[in-house]
């Protein structure tokens, strides 16, 4: 309980791509947040990008944070979540010998 | 269950099973799929302490899942995704709903080990992809199917250029077709770099192993590398890079300010041991051929120096036909070498270049070596695809570690800046994008056979030589065939091998001393009188590369 009513007595203030803000009065999961701003885009949530990190639509957004909502059109970001590789003989011209980190 | 990550353009899974799946089990697998997909259910993420998770992975027999687990020792909560029954960890995001799951495929079948290992467990993995809509997945596949279509492997038997057997494996057997092209690549490159004032050299192919402690590659690559122990147990290991040797050359004799910029270059084979499983085609080998060059300069060169290097990398890509070529530039990575000052200069000549030349690039934060920033070039090829080819390289450690010096204006000694850069990379590898992106229709100046006199019947075969000789004099890459087969036999045979040019003879052009000419696409160009014809063939053919502004 008191867990609960700290949390209500810090508003979180989303910023969103376009640079307006969004603000709760407790924290509020990423499709919480969608319905919030958009809520014709809550069926089309897939993730949510909190501070340029992706994350689930049922988690939490318990900060003041960047957020962007991640639907399937997003495809550029899809890309950016590949696993990364990293290339391991480093020096030139060596573009072929990859591994993937774990 | 193993792993399963996402790679580009899809994912695989992993699967301990005791036998390989079939293609039945591929599709039987995908209804499945599909089966459970369409019941558009909530997919359910629990944050799970870790003595819980062991518990539910023991309960489920999952006996890699708990490896995994093992082998993150410090984590003390995993994310789990419950799929109905089916519960996984990862460390997500997924999709809230399977219903954003509906446009999938599964693509493709093929051994796997635990963790990349052949001493290990096979494993079997799946591959698939997965879009947005059914328009991108069709795409996709029909993306794969033209890449297959063109797969350097495929082509390079279609037009006799290479092979490939166990006696060396990650080795290449060039046939005569295929090193004509390979030679022809490197007697560009050689005219190119002539011309742009750098030096050819060349450095051993087996070097003591205290050279590699030097150069630091014994401590890391030390596994890669081919050695040998000689009867004076001396311990000898086969070049798994250029740059070493090309170090020693530099450091051998005094050198001057007035000595600088050396551009060292040398079409070094190098040796790499691959586990075998890594291996494909030309593109991945455990020897080939760098076309690097070393660049010795005064830090107050650097800046020209770089620019030049940048102009040369994007005209020969454009000529070799690569219009789309994409710029990379990775920086200062959180562990390295030398000080800020240094790297901020470093990065500086490199975007300097960059911007003296007003070309756009992307910039990889922190993923340049821990020795110095790079520039990438990636290529996109014809059918979209994207292959790094050449890169642009500081290093600070090599002359660090060599401890290489030039005499300055001052009569003071200084360290030079040394860069790393390579054009095509490999020579094999550039050879397979070469054949993927034309789909084996060389440009003529690159073609192995440029042309292929064909005689009718055997009554033709000395004015079939006759023709023959008389192209290979003007410089045009010709072969003959000459044997008792049937003409239509014959052409089907030099298409399939992608020769630009059939040059048929017969009755009529043995009477008159002409030739008719066929190009790739069947059209007849007509018959021509033999000097008229090699004069059109040298034009068409281009014997030399485009010129591109």
């Amino acid at each position: 309980m008191m867990e609960e009513s700290s949390l209500q007595t810090h508003n979180i203030i989303l910023t969103l791509p376009d640079g307006s803000c969004q603000v709760f009065d407790r924290s509020v999961s990423v499709a919480e947040a969608v319905s919030a701003i958009d809520p014709k885009l809550v069926k089309s949530t897939v993730a949510g990008k909190v501070n340029g990190r992706l994350v689930d639509a049922c988690d939490k957004i318990t900060h003041d944070a960047q957020f962007q909502i991640i639907t399937p059109k997003d495809t550029e970001v899809w890309k950016s979540f590949v696993i990364r590789v990293r290339i391991w003989w480093v020096m030139p011209s060596n573009n072929f010998i990859r591994v993937r980190e774990w | 269950m193993v792993i399963g990550p996402v790679i580009e353009d899809g994912f695989y899974y992993d699967i301990a099973y005791e036998r390989p799946f079939t293609q039945d089990d591929l599709s039987a697998i995908e209804q499945r799929m599909r089966k459970l997909i369409a019941q558009d259910y909530d997919v359910v993420k629990k944050m799970t302490p870790r003595a819980q998770v062991i518990d539910v992975f023991r309960a489920r027999a999952e006996d890699y899942k708990l490896r995994l687990i093992e082998e993150m020792f410090a984590k003390q909560s995993f994310k789990l995704y419950h799929y109905l029954e089916y519960v996984d960890m990862c460390r997500g995001p997924h999709v809230p709903n399977t219903r954003f799951l509906k446009h999938f495929k599964l693509t493709k079948l093929a051994g796997a080990y635990w963790r990349g290992d052949a001493k290990n467990a096979q494993l079997q993995r799946i591959y698939g992809t997965a879009w947005t809509d059914k328009e991108q997945l069709e795409a996709y596949l029909q993306r794969i199917e033209e890449a297959e279509r063109r797969d350097h492997r495929k082509l390079g038997r279609e037009l006799d250029l290479f092979h490939f057997q166990d006696d060396a494996p990650g080795a290449v057997f060039w046939h005569p077709r295929g090193w004509t092209l390979f030679q022809r690549l490197v007697s560009y490159m050689r005219h190119r770099q002539d011309e742009a004032g750098y030096v050819e050299v060349n450095t051993p192919d087996v070097m003591d192993r205290s050279l590699w402690e030097t150069s630091g590659h014994w401590t890391n690559f030390q596994h890669h590398m081919f050695t040998t122990q000689t009867e004076d147990e001396r311990i000898f290991a086969l070049k798994p890079m250029n740059c070493p040797g090309g170090v020693l050359l530099f450091k051998h004799g005094l050198k001057s300010y007035r000595d600088l910029p050396i551009r060292m270059a040398e079409f070094g084979k190098v040796h790499r041991y691959e586990p075998s499983g890594a291996l494909h085609g030309l593109m991945r080998v455990r020897h080939f051929t760098q076309d690097d060059a070393h660049i010795f300069c005064t830090p107050e060169q650097m800046n020209a120096e770089c620019i030049d290097v940048v102009q040369l990398v994007l005209d020969i890509y454009r000529q070799f036909g690569f219009d789309s070529i994409a710029i990379k530039l990775s920086t200062r990575p959180p562990n390295r070498m030398g000080d800020d000052t240094t790297w901020d200069r470093l990065e500086d000549a490199l975007v300097h270049a960059l911007n003296a030349m007003s070309l756009e690039y992307d910039i990889n934060p922190g993923e340049g070596a821990f020795y110095g920033p790079k520039l990438e070039f990636v290529l996109r090829d014809a059918i979209g695809r994207d292959w790094q080819c050449g890169t642009l390289q500081v290093d600070m450690n090599l002359p660090d570690r060599f401890d290489i010096e030039y005499i300055g204006e001052d009569g003071q000694r200084h360290r030079p800046v040394m860069l790393h850069r390579a054009l095509f990379g490999s020579l094999e590898r550039f050879i397979g994008i070469l054949l993927e992106h034309y789909a084996g229709r060389l440009p003529g100046w690159l073609a192995p056979v440029q042309a292929a006199v064909l005689s009718i019947t055997e009554k033709h075969s000395s004015y079939a030589e006759e023709v023959f000789r008389t192209l290979r004099r003007a410089g045009i890459r010709t072969e003959i065939d000459i044997r008792n087969e049937k003409i239509g036999f014959k052409i089907r045979e030099h298409t399939l091998a992608r020769v630009p040019y059939l040059i048929v003879v017969g009755n009529n052009e043995m009477a008159n001393s002409t030739v008719a000419i066929r190009d790739l696409g069947g059209a007849q160009l007509g018959s021509l009188e033999l000097s008229v014809a090699v004069d059109f063939l040298r034009e068409q053919l281009k014997c030399e590369p485009p010129k591109v502004n």
